[in-house]
């Protein structure tokens, strides 16, 4: 395993993401596309950033491997000093379940689960006590406003709800970072506005990392620090 | 849950078969047990007789006075190998004589006769009365087939097409001596596809018997002379086993020994049912008994369906293993079907096991849900298949059930009504082939949702 440890410097605020150098190419029926070309990123705690650009500029591909759900071809991703790339399949897993949760763009919630268990299970893969579920859940669930629909099953929920529970599950086990690739893109206006201000507001009370991705000009307003890419490229990057 | 139905019932109807066949040849043809004289095992020889009186003395100290005797009935037998003729046909056969009230407690031939082919041993013959098998009586021409206006009347009310029944009219009330005959004829009035399904209705409403077939036997006698008989045919029968009906030819022993030069003491054979307290299909259990007997008669061999009926018992030695490979074929094709469909009901839900992975939970996790998952489903299944097949069985095993149609089993000498019957052996291998069925099944979708990738499974694309 190659762990290393980047020694974060007092004074300066703490960077608990960097990106160094992060290339991704994928080769599909003889074409290559270069999906990342060479990108360096840091991320603080407590940031609620937005990445934005053209459809196809390398946005989920970014995130993903942000998340660890991919790894690059080249590069170093370092996460509270230690870099990730390099870690096995268990580790990876283990690592995504205590300090990332995502926010899918079509939700992917389990039909068979009610909002509530839905929310719960990723506490449950964490050996949290029943009671303590019980309690973040409902407090979650209520938090974006669906206190009334906890027993409820996905599909009796509009798409706006749906993607609510999914912010509720991604929050549940109170992790550092929660990542979204366009959580908005299924949404209606109303919707949209509505679960931003959720997310807005547990960024603030819970001082939790957001990383999302859009196109959306409504959303990007919301951000505080706007990330502009294009060809794999970072070509602004704006507080 | 097809599958188990499939499984389940198609096993406990071989097992029905095969004790079919075993309980056809105890109780119609061969008894449990037989005695015979040493000499005749190996040469089966007019003249290889025993004493009846003698014998019968000592059997009957196992059968007297109570109801928990080991025996239950026997029967004497003289056994002359003859030459059956007609003017039509021949054949060799067992020409057995036997007294028929002492018969009918050992087989129940008696109750296998056709109706309207006269009786067992109660018709009025002026030549000694024989009862013979239906393959004997086709051999030699005393089954005949004739259309007439009767018999089609009877085909047009159990379903002949009214255009073929006026096409038969042409037939009608020839006699054709043979079912080629009849099917030459039948034939050459209607067209391939008419005949596909009329011919054997034709065929079973136009046969008719000859009555009282006078049939001559040939054989020779204990001083080595030819002799013959000619007799009048009672009665014909028609059991699960078509040699037996082709072969053997049954008369009143008084009829037979005048001819042979024997007597009513010297008999060839005796057969014996035991009580039915001993279980005694079973061969283990008539193992001490048939030991006993032998060794109060050691003149004589004592035989058990090892012997009298050796293709009755190596179905019976076979049924077990041979239902199992049987099964086991039954449940691959299914484990097939149901890993694709499990595959597919899995790959369907692809996004749901890329969320839970992109949330951390492991492949192994993930591994265990699906399997679990699997095996409840088919654990259901197989419950309400096994319910159901069950009921068919408990159904079928009182009633019978003719699946094969009517001819083609029983020329390999076994009923073509099968009693469905399960056994907790066989039973207890179904649910073990279930079980592997179930975890084997559930590997398939597993490894196909590990291989995607997270990426994209999150998106729902299986690659
Ligand atoms: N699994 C893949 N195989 C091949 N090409 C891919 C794959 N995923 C993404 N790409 C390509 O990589 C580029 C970046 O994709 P992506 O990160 O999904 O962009 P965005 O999310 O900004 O629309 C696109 O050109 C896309 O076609
Ligand atoms: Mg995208």
């Amino acid at each position: 395993m190659n762990i290393k440890k980047e020694q974060s410097k007092s004074g300066e605020s703490e960077k608990v993401i960097i990106l160094k150098d992060l290339y991704k190419t994928y080769h599909s029926s003889e074409i290559e596309v270069h999906a990342l070309n060479g990108i360096n990123l840091n991320f603080e705690r407590g940031e609620f950033t937005a990445i934005v650009g053209p459809s196809g500029s390398g946005k989920t591909t970014l995130l993903n491997l942000i998340g660890g759900l991919d790894s690059p071809d080249k590069g170093n991703i370092i996460i509270n000093d230690q870099s990730i790339i390099n870690l096995k399949e268990k580790d990876i897993t283990e690592f995504r379940k205590r300090n990332i949760g995502f926010i899918f763009q079509s939700y992917n919630l389990l039909p068979v689960l009610t909002a509530r268990e839905n929310t719960e299970l990723v506490m449950i893969l964490q050996d949290y006590t029943e009671s303590e579920c019980k309690n973040r859940t409902e407090e979650l669930l209520k938090e974006v406003g669906l206190e009334d629909r906890m027993n409820d099953r996905p599909s009796k929920l509009s798409g706006g709800q749906q993607q609510r529970v999914a912010v509720a599950r991604a929050l549940a086990s109170k992790p550092q970072f929660i990542l979204a690739d366009e959580p908005t893109a299924n949404l209606d206006s109303k919707s949209t506005e509505g679960l931003l201000s959720i997310m807005e507001k547990l960024n603030k009370e819970e001082n939790i990392t957001f990383i999302f991705s859009t196109h959306d000009q409504r959303v990007v307003k919301k951000a505080r620090r706007i990330i502009k890419i294009e060809d794999g490229k970072v070509i602004s990057d704006e507080n | 849950m097809t599958g188990t139905i499939a499984g389940t019932f198609i096993s406990a109807l071989m097992t029905g078969m095969y004790n079919q066949k075993v309980h056809d040849s105890i109780y119609t043809e061969c008894g449990h047990l037989q005695i015979v004289s040493k000499s005749y095992l190996s040469d089966e020889d007019i003249n290889s007789t025993f004493s009846a009186k003698e014998t019968e003395s000592i059997l009957k100290k196992y059968q007297n006075p109570d109801k928990k005797a080991p025996i239950q009935a026997f029967s004497e037998q003289t056994i002359i190998l003859s030459m059956a003729q007609t003017a039509r046909g021949n054949a060799g056969i067992n020409l057995t004589g036997i007294i028929p009230e002492e018969e009918k407690k050992v087989s129940d031939l008696y109750t296998k006769i056709i109706p309207g082919t006269g009786n067992y041993f109660s018709s009025e013959t002026t030549l000694p009365e024989v009862v013979i098998g239906d393959k004997l009586a086709e051999i030699l021409r005393i089954k005949n087939y004739r259309i007439t206006e009767k018999n089609l009347s009877e085909m047009l009310k159990n379903g002949l097409n009214k255009n073929i029944a006026t096409k038969l009219n042409s037939l009608k009330d020839i006699r054709y001596t043979t079912k080629k005959e009849l099917e030459k004829a039948i034939k050459s009035v209607t067209s391939q596809k008419e005949q596909e399904k009329t011919i054997s209705l034709i065929r079973k409403y136009s046969t008719y018997y000859e009555h009282r077939a006078k049939i001559t036997f040939s054989f020779t006698n204990t001083a080595g002379k030819l002799s013959f008989l000619s007799c009048h045919v009672g009665g014909i029968f028609k059991t699960s086993n078509t040699f037996f009906d082709q072969s053997e030819v049954f008369i009143r022993q008084q009829d037979i020994i005048k001819e042979t030069g024997l007597t009513s003491d010297k008999i060839h054979k005796i057969k014996i049912l035991l009580n039915k307290n001993l279980s005694p299909d079973n061969i283990k259990n008539i193992k001490p008994i048939e030991q006993e007997i032998q060794s109060s008669l050691p003149g004589l061999k004592v035989l058990d369906i090892r012997n009298t009926s050796p293709d009755a018992y190596t179905y019976k030695l076979m049924s077990l293993p041979s239902t199992f490979i049987i099964m086991f074929i039954i449940y691959l094709v299914i484990s097939f079907g149901i890993a694709n469909t499990m595959t597919m009901a899995v790959m369907e839900r692809i996004k749901e096991f890329g969320m839970l992975r992109s949330i951390g939970m492991s492949k192994k996790e993930i591994r265990y849900m699906i399997m679990a998952e699997s095996i409840i489903l088919i654990a259901i299944g197989a419950l309400i298949g096994i319910f159901i097949s069950l009921i068919i069985i408990i159904i079928t095993s009182h009633t019978g059930i003719n699946i094969f149609g009517s001819s083609s089993l029983e020329s390999f000498g076994m009923s073509s009504l099968i009693y469905p019957d399960i056994t907790s052996g066989l039973f207890i291998i179904i649910v073990i082939l279930i079980g592997i069925v179930s975890i084997v099944t559930s590997i398939f979708p597993i490894n196909k949702v590990l291989k995607i990738k997270l990426t994209n499974a999150n998106k729902g694309v299986l690659s």
